[in-house]
């Protein structure tokens, strides 16, 4: 009936053919030095694939590379998709305060919750000495770390995607004699299987890809030795390591696709909101449990534990270092950035959400490819292929200091890395886009531009203030790219006074930029909220 | 901010010879430790320094990557063996007799292309509660024994230890090194990401030894109470201490010479190296200034005869920590 | 003894301070057709919910097939176990499952492919099984919501504003399909309509439901012809139909009145208020006629001449042609029915 209406024109196909372009720049320059390495400045034989893969412990990496990813997903859908209920279709004390501040552990960068946790959990930190515990590293930590991290990611998208769900349709299918159980797969989970996925696959990409945690919990998977390979300069052996990642990644890919489909776009002029729900005591007091660990671990736990260094610092007499330097970088570099992704995240969300099957699908698969790439070889990939183009174009090195320079390297980076996080949420919001509002603005003979720009825009503003926030939480905490490539811009962000007054064990320092860091993280995110409403 | 850097950026470029424009630093050595020091010699000199911060070994593989496109004049590297690696590359250039005579003959470069800036010294960490002094190991190589099982902390990942072992394969040998860490892996020894945390856990009592840098100690002190102290062995040259080197090489075919020339000697005057000394409590390389009082004076500790290109050798290190499964 | 499908006793419900229902009795018969008629806001949809289920009355007592189903403000039988058909005004089709699909998501798997077939024949949609509800037009959306409804072989059927939105022209033709399919499935059915066309059309019998601020109460029940002809009250007379009003004097059989004596249904005396339709009223052009006409009106079918009788009292009378003429007499051509 409007199928002519939902293909996209050739305009945003052009969109979405330029940023994956841009997306897969990156691996370009890898291959260019996997191709032609640089000599090893120690002296080291040139490693080969098969070297690599035939290390001792290589396919033990790569299986720990997995599980994690695949668990933290798991228990991230889980519990994320559990809050998100609870917040749509619950009710019960403190609905509204706690699913709130189950999101504002989003503002937490893993390593800043690893680095607290590793000190506040172990067996000298507040809460590990008078409660005994072991030291806190290794596999198990890094789930639990990563898990807290991204459960609210998931909370956020599928919390959006059940705000939309028509009443209608689940009092239909209780009246057609269909049980608790029938209503939710029926009826809703259909409404959300989208968000469910996507979602669970950005945590995968999230989980496969860090860096930081791992390498404060010293866990054994794939991008801490590529950590360590990057340590000893043997970018070689990085690279190979960094297509292993790209590889493991590629099954979830599958899967997840599968599971997500097309979801259907059905517009009803005033959605009859659902029937809430009020459930027993058991399951209020589960949900509250599930609260408690998000907002207690993912919130409380780093931000007291920075307090504690701060004041201890304080104590002592030490020097506090100035800050507000690196917090108003962190912001321009952040809002810039995020603008830019969300920007360029556009065309490909609106070919993933409307296209046909055949582009669609693989729109969706090379726009996220590159997400799990790690930040560092994301990077030097970009300089790589920067290098090369600059060499070839004008012959010597000026084009490439001028990207480097100019930021406009940078801005690649935070695209190519963040470009799933900000495709998953766009494309949802995109998705709910009404058909019959398009059908009667065509016959009303107002042009596809003004539908646009009067219509849909104003429809998908919730949807595109939530993109453009996760996007900015996600760029103040990031750090390799940064530092690689932010620098040349002279500007200092607190994600890198974290992690160099953590690194020379300055903790007062690091806990003042810490809590910057969250502080205006929270700041942005809470101003938000208001809008999810509507969303 | 970044327009500015655009047009800079295409002006700089443009001039071949000696050109105005910020002397880039490449620094692997922390903004906490250094950005100061970097202050004082812009306001002092005048030379507009641009500092970019991050790990030595990420920026030495930049400038490798970048050859003669980089913006870098100056490397400012946290450990001497990378230098020796981009010197054994041909990136740095010759660096003139009087600024070399400037510092302790120990601490320069056969080749003349790179200067040591201040030094760190290996030590073990122990916990003066659980630990009597005489108890402890006199010679690296005494942790393998048996008492210490269950004790001990180490970092198989940080950088420091891996140029530690590179230089031990050196001082004992490829064979004895390898028994080394199997006897002291048969002790159980805690594994840490990096050396700070290491302090902590011995001031806390989780370990009774660990093997760090010393500076990291006098970091936290906060006064005689704190239960952690830094112990180098007494065994006069004992393979266990060795002292890390920090130093600066300028790139060959930088534009700005003249002036990182100059910025290198600000770093190896007098002001400089009290600061070093005296701030960040590190072992200044400058022939006649003194360390911090709290801080073990060069002498006492007893140095190995270290060739600083061994500290470098990182590649069959890594190989032979992936071998016994440390990494 | 078959049970009585609906019976409804002293229902009441209120959202908030916002009164909805107060007092409402209503019963169906087996295969009976009752269409609730009433203005927008009058508490009609929160009936058909409460019925349903979906809605959990303060006060009242709800019995469906003999079983009660809610009673003083609580739940005895869900929603879901009620075996009523609820077609939705929005249809409220599972738009990720095909028509077929739709229509056999009550049915259980042995029937199920049996059954569907001979409810997309019911509603002539025998070619439609495989497509998706985006891919139909809105009354072949409203006839799958109806053929999923039945499908289940309910108890009760209720269905709010079924032709809402559907064109005027079909109403006629979808109405009668619509009660061709019930009497087929022999289901009683309780329907929700404003437009009284379609509530006199269908039923066998109108309940008109009107809100005067206590919350909607059912105000008169009776058969189509009874409610149209007989009307209890103004509001009712207003509902079915158009309506106007003359004082009178009557007099046993015979009215006095503006346009003279007229006959009355029922006897009555004294002051009384007469219900008049327009195809009671004859008009007779007369160049001395007593009554004016204010304008003529084109209505497609014929004209309306717009008279004002009595000092400002307008009436308007259907006549075949229009003669243009300003003056006629007014009067009526069969008994007239006093409130």
């Amino acid at each position: 009936m409007s199928d002519l209406t939902r293909t996209p024109g050739f305009a945003s196909r052009l969109g979405a053919g330029l940023v994956v372009l841009l997306v897969v720049a990156p691996i370009v320059g890898l291959l260019i030095a996997l191709v032609n390495p640089l000599p090893d400045p120690f002296g080291m034989p040139q490693l080969t694939f098969s070297d690599v893969v035939s290390q001792s412990n290589a396919s033990n990496l790569l299986v720990n590379s997995v599980a994690l990813a695949t668990l933290v997903s798991v228990i991230a859908v889980c519990l994320g998709g559990w809050l998100a209920w609870a917040e749509q279709r619950m009710r019960y004390p403190f609905r509204k305060a706690l699913c709130v501040a189950s999101l504002l552990p989003l503002a937490i960068p893993s390593y800043v919750l690893a680095g607290t946790a590793a000190e506040a959990l172990g067996p000298g930190g507040w809460l590990g000495q008078p409660l005994g515990l072991p030291k806190f590293s290794g596999f198990w930590t890094a789930v639990l770390v990563l898990s807290v991290v991204t459960t609210p990611y998931v909370q956020l998208l599928v919390s959006a995607a059940l705000a939309r769900g028509s009443g209608s349709e689940e009092e239909a299918a209780r009246c057609l004699g269909a049980g608790r159980w029938r209503v939710f797969w029926a009826v809703i989970f259909p409404r959300i299987r989208a968000a469910v996925a996507l979602s669970g696959l950005v945590v995968m990409l999230y989980a496969i890809s860090d860096f930081g945690a791992v390498a404060v919990l010293d866990c054994e998977v794939l991008t801490w030795r590529l950590y360590q390979a990057v340590q000893a300069q043997s970018i070689a052996e990085a690279t190979i390591l960094g297509v292993a990642v790209l590889l493991a990644t590629l099954p979830l890919f599958v899967i997840a696709l599968t599971l997500g489909g097309g979801d259907p776009a059905s517009g009803v002029a005033n959605p009859r909101p659902p029937a809430l729900w009020r459930p027993g005591r058991v399951v209020v007091g589960l949900t509250l449990l599930l609260h408690g660990l998000i907002i207690g671990m993912g919130l409380l736990l780093p931000v007291i534990t920075m307090v504690g260094w701060i004041v201890s610092g304080w104590q002592a007499g030490f020097v506090f270092a100035g800050q507000i330097q690196p917090l108003w970088d962190t912001c321009v570099l952040a809002m810039t950035g995020a603008a830019i992704t969300g920007l360029m995240a556009f065309a490909p969300a609106w070919i993933a959400a409307r296209d046909r099957e055949q582009v669609a699908r693989p729109v969706t698969v090379l726009t996220l490819m590159t997400s799990a790439l790690p930040g560092v070889l994301l990077a030097f990939g970009l300089i790589l292929v920067a290098l090369r183009g600059s060499s070839v174009l004008m012959g010597d090195g000026r084009l490439y200091v001028m990207l480097v320079g100019s930021g406009a390297l940078l801005f690649v980076g935070y695209l190519i890395r963040f470009l799933a996080e900000g495709f998953a949420s766009l494309r949802t919001a995109v998705s709910q886009l009404d058909p019959r509002q398009e059908d009667s603005a065509r016959v009303l003979g107002v042009s596809r531009l003004r539908w646009f720009g009067f219509v849909a825009m104003p429809t998908l503003g919730p949807g595109i203030t939530v993109t453009w926030v996760l996007l900015f939480l996600a760029i103040i905490k990031e750090l390799p790219v940064t530092l690689l490539l932010g620098s040349a811009t002279g500007r200092t962000t607190l994600a890198f006074r974290v992690w160099d007054r953590y690194n020379e064990a300055l903790w007062h320092d690091a806990g003042v930029a810490g809590l910057l860091l969250v502080g205006l993280a929270l700041l942005v995110l809470i101003g938000s909220l208001r809008w999810r409403r509507s969303v | 901010m970044w327009i500015m850097a655009l047009v800079f950026g295409c002006a700089t470029q443009s001039v071949d010879t000696q050109v105005q424009g910020p002397v880039v630093v490449y620094s692997g050595r922390s903004e906490s430790m250094v950005s100061g020091l970097f202050e004082r010699l812009e306001a002092q000199t005048g030379i507009d320094v641009e500092v970019r911060y991050a790990d030595t070994p990420e920026l030495v593989t930049l400038m490798l990557t970048e050859g003669a496109s980089s913006p870098a004049d100056i490397i400012f590297a946290q450990d001497s063996g990378h230098l020796g690696a981009l010197a054994n590359a041909g990136v740095l250039m010759t660096l003139d007799d009087d600024l070399m005579n400037i510092i302790d003959p120990r601490f320069r470069d056969d080749n003349n292309q790179w200067v040591a800036t201040s030094g760190r010294a290996r030590v073990l960490v122990y916990n003066a509660n659980d630990v009597a002094v005489s108890e402890l190991p006199q010679k690296l190589s005494d942790l393998s024994d048996p008492k210490w099982k269950g004790r001990l902390g180490w970092a198989p990942s940080n950088g420091s230890f891996q140029s530690h072992v590179s230089a031990l394969r050196h001082l004992w040998g490829e064979d004895e090194t390898k028994s080394w860490l199997t006897a002291v892996m048969a002790n159980d020894p805690q594994r840490f990401p990096k050396n700070s945390p290491q302090v902590q856990a011995a001031a806390d009592g989780a370990i009774a030894l660990g093997w760090v840098n010393h500076y990291y100690l006098h970091r936290k002190t906060t006064g005689d109470d704190y239960g952690a102290r830094n112990h180098s062995f007494s065994v006069p040259g004992d393979a266990g201490n060795i002292l890390m080197l920090a130093g600066m090489g300028i790139r060959n075919g930088s534009p700005r010479q003249q002036a990182a020339t100059q910025v290198i000697h600000w770093m190896l005057s007098e002001e400089a190296q009290v600061a070093f000394a005296q701030e960040n409590f590190e072992y200044p390389t400058r022939v006649g200034i003194n360390t911090h009082a709290e801080v073990t004076p060069v002498d006492q500790l007893h140095l190995a005869t270290v060739n600083q290109s061994w500290l470098a050798d990182l590649g069959p290190t890594r190989a032979m920590l992936q071998a016994l499964g440390l990494l | 003894m078959s049970e009585i499908p609906l019976e409804i006793r002293g229902l009441t419900h209120r959202y908030g301070e916002h009164a909805a229902l107060n007092e409402v009795n209503l019963s169906i018969s087996t295969g009976e057709l009752v269409a609730v008629l009433g203005p927008s806001g009058c508490g009609k949809t929160t009936l058909l919910r409460a019925v349903a289920g979906l809605v959990t009355p303060l006060a009242g007592e709800i019995l469906i097939g003999g079983a009660s189903v809610v009673s003083d403000g609580v739940e005895r039988i869900g929603a879901e176990k009620r075996r009523v058909g609820l077609v939705f005004q929005e249809y409220a089709l599972f738009p990720n499952m095909t028509v077929a699909a739709n229509i056999g998501f009550a049915l259980p798997k042995k029937e199920r492919d049996v059954r569907v077939q001979k409810m997309l024949e019911r509603v002539d949609l025998e070619a439609f099984g495989s497509r998706l509800p985006a891919q139909l037009s809105g009354g072949q959306q409203q006839r799958v919501a109806l053929a999923r409804a039945l499908a289940g072989r309910p108890q009760l059927m209720l269905l709010d504003e079924p032709f809402a939105n559907v064109d005027a022209s079909l109403h006629a033709r979808l109405g009668d399909e619509l009660v061709q399919t019930l009497r087929q499935e022999g289901a009683a059915c309780l329907l929700v309509t404003h437009d009284s066309a379609d509530a006199l059309m269908l039923a066998d019998r109108v309940a008109v439901v009107v809100d005067e601020g206590e919350g909607g109460r059912v105000v008169q029940v009776a058969s189509p012809q009874e409610l149209y002809q007989r009307p209890s009250t103004q509001a009712v007379a207003r509902l079915t139909g158009p309506a106007w009003f003359l004082e009178g004097q009557a007099d046993g059989d015979s009215v006095m009145t503006a346009i003279g004596v007229l006959r009355l249904m029922s006897p009555r005396q004294g002051q009384v208020t007469l219900v008049i339709r327009p195809e009671q009223l004859v008009f007779q052009p007369q160049a001395d006629g007593e009554h004016n006409v204010v304008s003529w009106q084109y209505m497609g079918r014929g004209y309306r001449a717009v008279c004002e009788v009595d000092g400002g009292v307008l009436v308007g009378v259907d006549c075949r042609d229009s003669t243009g003429s300003q003056k006629g007499t007014v009067t009526a051509s069969c008994p007239v029915w006093a409130l």
